[in-house]
């Protein structure tokens, strides 16, 4: 799975960053991308202001830090069922 | 097959991507991940299109020790060929193409298309603007190109020009029952307002009065940076809130009137709720005590029937890219009698408004305004059917209200509140699977802002940041409906895990926590 953080390096992009990292050592099968709020993937995702989420393809966050344990249920119901 | 069956199972397979996995699941029952391996897709895409195809009948699922497995209905299987190159659903055949999807190899030509062509766009945002109408781009064409000249040219192209102007500036005023003199042709509905507004304080401060003007909370930034304007130059402004049911109460404008009232500003229907506001009932009054009436009707025109004349308004404003017309031009209705100072000065349009005109444009609007005229009544119904079919939503997820007046509203703007759903979120995630809808909070400074509208009408941060817009016109269709509704409410059920309603906003007595039947 794939979860881009789109972060203009304020303190709230830093910690959404320390969060994912953290859920990440869960899920070794989560690659993490930081990309720039002010980019052309952040356009394209829509995300209009930092940080901002999205993990395969899905918008979870805009503007806002998204708790560990809600990005956990996350992946917990989309992770692969299968082998 | 019967012919439901048949459109379900293409509606199932209305996407490419989904045709290849029942390509790929004829061949053998496949878990998910092996799915997303095999379409070089990601396991989340993959669950979505597979969600959609067990929904439509055309996959199974079965658990094969800690696994998933997903294989092709047995009625689907059935009807795949030996070779596995073409599905028969009796009312159209699909040809799997190795690698991309499928084609269509015969039957019916709409709904067949739509089975191997991408996602169509599904837009919801009409109130914001709507694609020109085919009529209106042929009748624009020629003045985009050997009709060039300048309609104040005294030679025959001039003159031709001119004539074509004086035919558009016809149409939009039969379409608001007006006088064609009493109309004045603008770049658009902001314009059309500032002329009204600006231009009706500029008239009286040149005779060195200034005073007070009464408008609502709940107007267009274009109505309201106007009278912004004016407060820096010495004018009063008051702002009437609407009541809970986003409609204003005429009794309250009228006891806002001071000695000195000389212009209410009240828009007819809102832009983000579609409430129609007492206009009619106000002007009565305000006229009678020798107050200038405007209202701006950007979003009125085109949607319901408009007269001037049962208004009693001495000021209205249109824009033509609300009802299929081109952006860049509108008009504003001016009462005999009544002369707001031109904001550009010019010999065009009687000396209101100066500067050469938009020829192509104001033909555009012309024609627009013609087939308004023409094709109101169904197209009304039209979207009265959309309208009921969007309804849908309330029993396909729980806790969805209606934000708007419930007599008083145009079927064509329907703002919902989606409780604890995020609705910026989900406007974004909906915006990536192909479907346009509004929300009216607006980032600024850095943060998210509530929209004004609904926090005028007395609802919490929190109810506002749950509030999502449709707004619906003439090329949507009832299977369009059918799909927003069945992608809002997927998307909703997970949204709402994924904030608190902490996190999405302020809460307050109003807050829909507290609404009767709201879990």
């Amino acid at each position: 799975m794939r979860a881009e953080v789109f972060s203009d390096g304020c303190p709230d992009s830093v910690e959404q960053l320390r969060v994912l990292r953290k859920v990440a050592e869960r899920f070794p099968g989560l690659e993490i991308v930081e990309l720039p709020a002010d980019g052309p993937e952040a356009a394209e995702a829509g995300i209009i202001l930092a940080p901002g989420l999205v993990v395969d393809g899905v918008v979870l966050s805009i503007g806002r830090v998204l708790s560990a344990g809600r990005i956990r249920r996350f992946l917990e119901q989309h992770q692969p069922t299968g082998s | 097959m019967p012919e439901q069956r048949c459109v379900r199972y293409l509606k199932a397979l209305a996407d490419p991507t989904r045709l290849e996995m029942v390509r790929l699941l004829f061949a053998e029952a496949k878990c998910v991940s092996d799915l997303a391996a095999a379409l070089d897709s990601t396991v989340a895409t993959t669950s979505y299109h597979l969600k959609a195809l067990k929904q439509g009948g055309i996959v199974t699922e079965r658990r094969r020790g800690q696994h998933i497995y997903y294989r092709l209905a047995p009625r689907i299987r059935d009807s795949i060929d030996p070779e596995g190159t073409r599905l028969d659903l009796g009312c159209c055949q699909l040809v799997f193409a190795e690698g991309r999807g499928g084609d269509v190899a015969t039957g019916p030509t709409d709904t067949a298309k739509a089975a191997s062509a991408p996602p169509v766009e599904v837009y919801l945002d009409y109130a914001a603007t709507t694609p020109v109408h085919p009529a209106v781009r042929e009748a624009m064409l020629p003045f985009l190109d050997a009709e060039y000249a300048n309609p104040s040219s005294i030679h025959t192209s001039g003159r031709r020009s001119r004539k074509a102007i004086s035919a558009a500036r016809e149409q939009v005023a039969e379409l608001i029952g007006a006088e064609p003199g009493e109309v004045v042709l603008t770049g658009g509905g902001t314009e059309s307002d500032s002329l009204a507004i600006i231009g009706s304080a500029l008239a009286r401060l040149r005779d060195g009065r200034r005073g007070h003007i009464i408008t609502s909370a709940i107007e267009h930034p274009a109505v309201l940076g106007a009278c912004r304007e004016l407060e820096q130059l010495g004018f009063r402004v008051t702002h009437v809130r609407p009541e809970g049911d986003f409609r204003l109460d005429p009794n309250a404008v009228l006891q806002a009137i001071e000695d000195d009232t000389f212009l209410i500003t009240l828009m007819l229907v809102n832009n983000e709720t579609g409430t129609v506001q007492p206009v009619r009932e106000i002007a009565r009054e305000a006229r009678q005590r020798g107050i200038l009436v405007h209202t701006d009707a950007v979003q009125a025109v085109g949607k319901m029937a408009v007269d001037v004349t049962d208004l009693g308004v001495d000021l209205l404003s249109v824009a033509a890219h609300k009802f299929y017309g081109p952006k860049g031009v509108g008009a504003l209705f001016i009462r005999d009698g009544v002369a707001p100072l031109p904001l550009a000065p010019g010999h065009q349009e009687n000396g209101r408004r100066g500067g050469t005109e938009n020829v192509a444009g104001i033909v555009g609007f012309g024609q627009a305004a013609a087939l308004a005229r023409q094709e109101l009544e169904p197209r009304r119904e039209h979207v009265t059917t959309l309208r009921e079919r969007l309804l849908g939503l309330q029993d396909a997820i729980p806790s969805v209200r209606v934000n708007g007046h419930p007599e008083h509203q145009v079927p064509y703007i329907m703002n919902m509140c989606l409780v604890y759903v995020d609705a910026l979120l989900l406007q974004t995630n909906l915006s990536r699977r192909g479907i346009c809808i509004s929300v009216g909070s607006a980032c600024a400074s850095g943060k998210l802002e509530p929209s004004y509208v609904l926090r005028a009408a007395g609802m919490s941060d929190f109810a506002a940041f749950c509030s999502v817009r449709f707004s619906l016109g003439r090329l949507l269709t009832v299977e369009d409906m059918d799909r927003v509704v069945g992608q809002v409410a997927e998307l909703s059920t997970f949204l709402r895990e994924i904030r608190t309603p902490e996190e999405i906003g302020q809460c307050d007595e109003n807050c829909p926590c507290l609404w009767e039947g709201v879990a």
